[in-house]
């Protein structure tokens, strides 16, 4: 265990990325997660660090140490990172960095917030973040300083996905086209989906809401053996193009996105909603030229989005997104800059008297 | 005692859920409003999905409903102890009753007729004037309930 009440008096990352490495280095440097208390034995005995903790996740192999004396630890930790990938350490080019504090201390912050993710803003290091700190500290590898830097980069990735709004990132117009029919129908579980045209687009939407649990997915298409192949994937039905009126009428999610305009009439949705007695339905056209007649939408009931519709939204969430990459960043240097100016008082605290026992507090 | 304290209980509870019903229906409406024109923004995002603002809206308006009519019987049994007489004809008595009767329509719109969405969201919305005057508006006439 580091001694306590003398705080590291240095922290330094060292690692591999999915920037500075391919695929196949960082392969050979992943640590499984029950190598983990080895290796940070390791990294504590060998490398002179009082403290280290190891995150390993696809994208990235990191080392964090806390160290008394920089002079040599940071080769030694480089050294045993590029071992492990068969690298040669000594070369410039083998894609292994390492970064003093402060650097390091605002590289875990973005790490674990996501903005260094290859997917901006993906939520899933967080959890791979809070992993690698309970397994470093399970095995004892953390003490005072590792233990405040990673709470604290935990907490402020978390105050910045969900306070600047970097977790709603955009993604496809399949996705905002499942995302708006989750605003009008919440959970879609159990819910029934009619995809008329088996093309590429509509598949794919109908994957997306596939995985979100809808049932009874009927498939149209204008070859119905198209229709047939598409429905099978889902364990759904194929249904004869003549045969959409009457589907519509238990029909939850219609999207369309067949090659024929007009295909379903406004005239013809009025007579389905009346008989539907209230029902709510949501329409995703995704036909260029438009499938469904624009006047449907003014129908009550009837929740209508084309795609021209589904793109403003991606635009939106796009920009959106920008700024929120901007807001988090400035909102995690704050949290940086005030984990710094606790480690420094900590550490001139104890500067004057760091050879007499620590009194632990 | 107990009685006019059932009484008052149950009132209030019932106005609490029509306030919910009309809070809900008021998100309903504002949701709607956000999909029907394609405002992917805030509100949108917070709002929950227009099924659940329903779902809300239709259960806080069946509990108005029953607390609404516990309030009013337990009133009633209240007067013909107290004053041998199930009727006063007093104005918030009949605004009440107004107010229960606008109410149960509502609900049983939804079951009989399956009057949905849109519908009973501005139905719980406007019903919010009447609970405020009934429960309220006592004290603009000579009463018998002495607060409000």
């Amino acid at each position: 265990m580091a001694e306590l009440g003398v705080p590291a008096r240095h922290i330094v990352v060292v690692g591999v990325n999915h920037r500075t490495a391919p695929i196949e280095r960082r392969e050979r440097a992943a640590v499984p997660m029950e190598e983990i208390p080895d290796l940070v034995g390791r990294l504590r005995r060998e490398c002179g660090a009082r403290e280290a903790a190891v995150l390993s996740t696809c994208n990235r192999v990191e080392f964090y140490a806390g160290l008394d004396q920089l002079n040599g630890a940071v080769g030694r930790l480089r050294s045993v990172l590029a071992d492990r990938a068969r690298l040669d350490s000594r070369d410039a080019a083998c894609g292994v960095y390492a970064h003093p504090d402060p650097l390091s201390v605002g590289h875990l912050f973005r790490v674990a917030s996501g903005l260094d993710s290859m997917v901006i803003g993906e939520g899933e290091i967080l959890g791979q973040v809070r992993q690698a700190y309970e397994a470093a500290r399970t095995c004892g590898g953390t003490g005072k300083v590792l233990n405040v830097l990673f709470q604290r980069a935990l907490n402020a990735a978390k105050a910045a996905r969900s306070e600047s709004g970097l977790a709603c990132r955009p993604r496809s117009i399949g996705a905002v086209a499942v995302d708006l029919a989750g605003k009008v129908f919440g959970r879609l579980q159990g819910r029934h989906v009619l995809l008329i045209g088996a093309g590429e687009i509509g598949t794919q939407t109908l994957s997306r809401l596939a995985s979100r649990g809808v049932r009874d997915i009927h498939v149209a298409n204008r070859t119905f053996a198209r229709a047939w192949r598409a429905s099978q994937v889902y364990n759904g039905t194929a249904v004869p193009l003549d045969a959409v009126e009457r589907e519509l009428a238990g029909t939850d999610i219609l999207i369309t996105a067949a090659s024929s305009p007009g295909l379903v009439t406004a005239w013809q949705l009025a007579r389905v909603m009346r008989a539907r007695r209230g029902r709510l339905l949501c329409v995703i056209d995704l036909g260029v030229p438009r499938n469904v007649e624009p006047g449907a939408g003014a129908l009550e009931h009837v929740y209508m989005f084309n795609v021209d519709d589904l793109n403003g939204f991606l635009a939106r969430q796009a920009a959106e997104h920008d700024g929120a990459i901007e807001r988090s960043q400035a909102l995690l240097i704050e949290k940086a800059s005030r984990f710094l100016a606790w480690w420094h008082a900590e550490r001139d605290a104890c500067g004057s008297w760091s050879s007499a026992p620590a009194a632990a507090r | 005692m107990t009685l006019t304290a059932v009484h008052a209980a149950a009132s209030w509870l019932s106005y609490a859920a029509f306030l919910c019903a009309g809070c809900a229906g008021a998100g309903f409406l504002l949701q709607e409003r956000q999909l029907k024109r394609k405002h992917h923004g805030a509100i949108m995002r917070s709002l929950p999905s227009l099924v659940m603002l329903e779902r809300v809206t239709l259960g806080a308006l069946t509990a108005g409903l029953v607390l609404l009519g516990a309030g009013i019987a337990s009133g009633m049994a209240g007067t013909k102890g107290r004053f041998g007489e199930w009727w006063l004809g007093d104005p918030k008595e009949v605004l009440t009753i107004g107010v229960w009767v606008g109410y149960l329509m509502v609900v049983a719109g939804r079951v009989l007729v399956s009057m949905r969405g849109r519908r009973i969201a501005v139905w719980s919305v406007l019903g919010l004037g009447g609970v405020l005057v009934a429960a309220l508006g006592a004290a603009w006439w000579a009463s018998v309930h002495p607060y409000g």
